[in-house]
């Protein structure tokens, strides 16, 4: 490993099972109107060489990627089944699969336990199954956190039938990360001409919608300890916060909420650096949701690991605010033990 | 001596819009704007009315009171574009001539940007054409999509050609998101200026720039209030994921989508007070691309210039953004010198 200042813990890396890709394949096979089907035709249908090594890291948990993390220094991942998750399926396959992908999971950190922790999938489109399922990760398989992949079905998690997940992982202080896919079929239609429904812009403009939802639902005033975690330097909210107190505070026909918007920004949520290698974006989160509230990630293999470190390396940080970006912040939110070195 | 300031995104009405609203706003009755000017026109808002349609002594009053020197002016939100396309233009000429008169009396308070009807793209650049000669306005507004399309389709090409051949720039305002689009943001209300707005305006920005329009049209200045409607915070993503999709295939771009944001964008801090993020616009846009903003009668104009005298930059930017910007972009002649106590 190389010389370095810091334990560096990543903390939005995905990974996908055989099962789960050949599950992407049929689906987008059979065609149909969700606005992540292009992606994920292009990922279980393409040849060329960006799907071909994506697919290829996706699928390894523990040969080019620990030689990865060993030559870049990456102490830790923090693995996710890769988005959408399950959420495409039918409750009936999701729901095992689920678990399946759990249980691989939790075998692979049991074999590397200072190199991997993990959060659990769920199929949120079965909530009571889901919330049986936290009670498992949580508990007998010692995950780390929960990890949804934005809408199911169309559905976003402020709406009432989803409150068994909540209620699940308020139990365990399990905190749920909030990652990006393509937005809803009631707002894609407009993002679908120029390839705007993926990365490049639609799954920031996807997720920050949920997160903002999640606020003003009053979810948080209901779950106080709830931790909700978002990719992206979360996902454009950070930018928003004035406007958003200002327009809740000058509204008159929302729920009303015991602390502004920005309140819950800064106590309910953490945000990660994911696919965000950018220091001035970074320097504006510091100050608008502070220090304690954001770590550091790559988004392996969809991002390169060298440009996610050369970034936060070269921040102008004090050591101490630099720790926690890179693996204080994590070992607290996500109940990673100390290194021992 | 005091700075001049001049307001950017300020709005008025007609009588003949508000009447022209109620007409439409009974058929209209899933567009999100025709819903919100129901309930604006159904009492309640005599206030922001009254405000509106006040071209002279109240609102005069309110930009003496605050030491405002001049409002730049605009038909408010959605315009003309919720009408017959015969109707709306017709409206779109009324309002452009007494927008021209309004000016006329006060000429060193008020400047303004000419309304068109986008739904009848010849006669819109003949108005255009109309107002930018002979009634001498000072540029275009349109509030974003018309009926659920947008301007970079080929129909709306003649008005961008016009907007550049004419050295008039274009503001793109916010309306609410279209049918097709607005559905996950209307549970928690979430399909005005706290969120839907920005959504609506950002992606219509981000189509211009990935369909190739600035390549087209490399003169054109588009200008986006509220800070740009969240473009300045992603631009490193949008950068690296274009560059993701430029290996999958060949580019349709010359240049790098960023790079058309700083040559053919300009911003404002309309609704958005936060020194912060206009802290950060300035690191990422530069001094010259940043304008004042009020919004007024939607937002207060006492907030709005004490957020930028309280600002801590440069002195020399800061009289940029309060005015010098504005001057140049819009062509408007500089001060006579008067100041106020």
């Amino acid at each position: 490993m190389t010389d370095k200042a810091f334990r560096r813990i990543a903390t939005e890396e995905a990974f996908a099972i055989p099962e789960q890709m050949e599950a992407l394949r049929l689906l987008t096979q059979q065609g149909g109107t969700s606005a992540d089907i292009p992606f994920w035709r292009l990922m279980t249908h393409g040849d060329n060489p960006f799907v071909a090594r994506v697919h290829r890291q996706l699928l390894d948990l523990e040969d080019e990627r620990l030689a990865i993390m060993d030559e870049q220094g990456v102490d830790l991942q923090v693995l996710a089944l890769t988005s959408p998750g399950v959420q495409m399926f039918p409750a009936a396959e999701a729901v095992p699969m689920a678990a399946l992908a759990n249980d691989r999971l939790a075998d692979t950190i049991s074999r590397h336990p200072t190199r991997f922790a993990g959060l659990a999938t769920i199929a949120p489109q079965a909530p009571d199954a889901a919330a049986a399922e936290i009670d498992r990760a949580m508990g007998r398989l010692k995950l780390n956190g929960i990890m949804i992949n934005s809408h199911t079905f169309d559905e976003y998690l402020d709406e009432d039938k989803f409150l068994p997940i909540f209620e699940a992982a308020a139990a365990h202080r399990a905190p749920i990360y909030i990652h990006p896919r393509a937005p809803s079929a009631g707002m894609a239609q407009p993002f679908l001409k120029y390839g705007l429904e993926a990365a490049i812009w639609g799954y920031g403009m996807e997720t920050g919608l949920h997160a903002v939802r999640l606020i003003m639902s009053g979810l948080f005033d209901r779950f106080p300890d709830l931790r909700v975690i978002l990719g992206h330097l979360g996902e454009g909210v950070p930018f928003w916060l004035w406007r958003l107190d200002y327009m809740y505070a000058n509204g008159t026909n929302r729920p009303k909420l015991s602390k502004l918007p920005s309140d819950y920004m800064r106590d309910n949520f953490a945000i990660t650096t994911s696919g965000m290698n950018w220091s001035k974006a970074a320097a504006f989160c510091i100050d608008a949701i502070g220090i304690d509230n954001i770590m550091w990630a790559i988004d392996y293999p969809y991002q390169e690991t060298p440009g996610a470190i050369s970034f936060l390396d070269g921040m102008a940080l004090s050591p101490a605010d630099k720790a926690k970006l890179y693996h204080g912040n994590a070992e607290r939110i996500f109940g990673i033990a100390p290194s021992a070195a | 001596m005091s700075i001049r300031r001049i307001a950017t995104e300020e709005a008025f009405a007609l009588d003949e819009q508000f009447a022209a609203f109620r007409a439409t706003a009974r058929r209209n009755s899933d567009d999100g704007d025709a819903r919100f000017w129901r309930m604006v026109l159904g009492g309640g808002y005599e206030d922001i009315l009254g405000a509106l349609l006040d071209l002279g002594g109240e609102r005069l009053a309110t930009m003496d009171r605050h030491g405002v020197d001049m409002h730049v002016l605009l038909l408010t939100s959605p315009g003309v574009q919720l009408l017959a396309p015969d109707v709306g233009a017709d409206l779109a000429a009324l309002a452009n001539d007494r927008l021209a008169e309004a000016i006329a009396r006060h000429p060193t308070r008020f400047a303004g940007l000419a309304s068109f009807a986008p739904q009848d793209p010849a006669r819109a650049v003949r108005e255009m054409e109309r107002a930018a000669g002979r009634l001498g306005l000072n540029g275009f507004v349109v509030n974003s999509h018309t009926n659920g399309e947008y301007l970079d389709e080929e129909p709306y090409w003649p008005i961008l050609a016009a907007a550049e051949a004419l050295g008039k720039p274009l503001y793109i305002h916010p309306r609410t998101l279209p049918a097709a689009a607005i559905a996950p943001y209307l549970p928690a209300r979430l399909d005005g200026g706290i969120w839907g707005y920005a959504a609506e305006t950002g992606l219509h920005a981000m189509r211009l720039i990935m369909a190739g329009i600035f390549d087209r049209f490399p003169d054109l200045r588009i200008i986006l209030g509220h800070m740009g409607e969240g473009l300045p915070y992603w631009l490193y993503r949008i950068d690296y994921m274009f560059g993701m999709q430029q290996r999958r295939g060949p580019s349709r771009l010359k240049l790098k989508p960023s790079e058309y944001f700083q040559r053919n964008f300009a911003i404002t801090t309309s609704g958005v007070n936060d020194a912060d993020v206009l802290d950060y616009c300035l690191k990422k846009m530069g001094p010259d691309a940043i304008m004042w903003a009020i919004d007024h009668p939607y937002q207060e104009t006492g907030e709005a210039v004490a957020f930028l005298e309280d600002a801590a930059i440069d002195p020399a930017i800061k009289t940029r953004i309060w005015s010098g910007n504005a001057e140049r972009i819009f062509g408007i002649p500089p001060s006579d010198g008067r100041t106020y106590a």
